[in-house]
């Protein structure tokens, strides 16, 4: 194998020259190396990997729509326990209400072994577990195991004064957050307002987060709470 | 610049999906080029189509879906590589139950000593024919750093095999 042309870094940057490298040089060993990449035999498994892969980001991407979202502990701010706080009592409240009207409720949620005292309480009865549980609710345990009262949505209005434009104020928040971070919004579909009662969770920081689902590049956005805080409600507040 | 028609999340989605599906046999054989090893080929390209799906919506354009995933599956099998071995970051290692398959054994040695930035270039170019654009795109790197990697590589090949194909193997 030898180069007929010697090159230097100059003429190499010319396509020509280094087309001619590779037609003169290097095809034809190449191609036969080729061959043998080409001819490599693919396992039966790589399709079902890919569509293992598939199935595990679209899971994941239904799952972040499933409003189940942990409430942390607080870290900053006595705001934003003040917002967990609220929530956890809401949906306490909410869990004692549903239990007590919805008895299938309560005997499916009392398998679930975390959940059952806490069934057996709010409810005065007793669960045995008795039915291996389904893939659903077992995923509903580990995500409510570690608080349980957080499940339960508080719709995002509540969150606001009676009378409080959040939808506007959020919404502006996230078009300038998107704004920011866009470089390319060709493929992007235009957003353009938020629901007044969007899924929405607080995140391990104590913020807002607001989460769009059918905006995937970004899907969630933080909402500082600066930004809400002269619209949040007394009931939120009285606990800062 | 004609504006192109704006594809609706789940299409885009649609999109990737099919291209793995269409692909996955390239996918995994480029995947094997790093780590040589069935096992760990399926896991990058298990990985791969998960973050493809998972980030379809980064897909800047349609018409760049296959060039995107052979990027995908290239930044995974790095990150394999660098995570299983942090000291050193090279081809996987030459097993030498393979090398019946191969009938350039010298060239095929070769190429694997060399630094996995330059072999991903040979491969992509050789044995993938893509151009020297796609591969740019694929490696988010200017086309004329391509071109002069390319013949940087094409040069220590040569000159690996003029010294008589007597590559050790030295990750052995």
């Amino acid at each position: 194998m030898q180069f007929p042309v010697k090159l230097n870094e100059e003429t190499l940057l010319t396509d020509e020259a280094l087309e001619a490298l590779i037609q003169e040089e290097w095809l034809s060993t190449m191609g036969r190396l080729k061959k043998e990449y080409q001819n490599m035999p693919v396992p039966k498994q790589a399709q079902d990997a890919v569509q293992k892969g598939i199935q595990r980001a679209k899971a994941e991407a239904q799952m972040q729509q499933v409003q189940l979202q942990e409430i942390p502990r607080k870290k900053t701010g006595k705001l934003y326990g003040g917002i967990a706080a609220f929530v956890t009592l809401a949906a306490t409240v909410f869990l004692f209400v549903l239990f007590q009207t919805n008895t299938q409720l309560a005997v499916s949620v009392a398998k679930v072994p975390v959940l059952k005292p806490v069934v057996e309480f709010m409810t005065g009865q007793e669960y045995h577990e008795d039915v291996y549980l389904d893939l659903k609710v077992a995923h509903l345990a580990g995500q409510v195991g570690r608080d349980v009262q957080s499940a339960m949505p508080v719709p995002l209005a509540d969150l606001f004064e009676h009378d409080a434009d959040y939808v506007s104020v959020i919404s502006t928040e996230i078009q300038m957050q998107i704004q920011q971070s866009k470089q390319d919004t060709t493929l992007q579909p235009q957003f353009l307002s938020i629901t007044p009662d969007q899924c929405y969770y607080i995140n391990t920081d104590g913020c807002l987060v607001i989460v769009l689902d059918e905006y995937e590049t970004a899907p969630e956005f933080i909402i500082h709470t600066d930004v809400i805080a002269p619209i949040l409600k007394d009931t939120v507040k009285q606990f800062d | 610049m004609e504006q192109e028609e704006k594809l609706s999340y789940q299409q885009i989605e649609l999109l990737v999906e099919q291209a793995l599906m269409k692909d996955y046999t390239k996918l995994y054989r480029l995947a094997y080029q790093y780590v040589r090893n069935e096992n760990d080929a399926l896991d990058i390209v298990q990985e791969s189509a998960y973050k493809a799906v998972k980030n379809c919506s980064r897909l800047q354009s349609p018409q760049y879906v296959s060039t995107w995933l052979y990027r995908i599956v290239v930044n995974e099998a790095l990150s394999f590589l660098r995570k299983k071995r942090p000291e050193q970051v090279q081809w996987g290692e030459w097993d030498g139950e393979t090398e019946d398959r191969y009938v350039d054994l010298d060239l095929q040695r070769a190429l694997m000593q060399l630094p996995e930035e330059e072999k991903t270039i040979v491969l992509l170019r050789f044995f993938e024919g893509l151009s020297f654009q796609q591969i740019a795109e694929i490696l988010d790197e200017n086309i004329n750093t391509v071109k002069s990697r390319l013949y940087r590589s094409l040069q220590k090949l040569k000159q690996m095999l003029e010294e008589g194909g007597a590559v050790s193997c030295e990750t052995k």
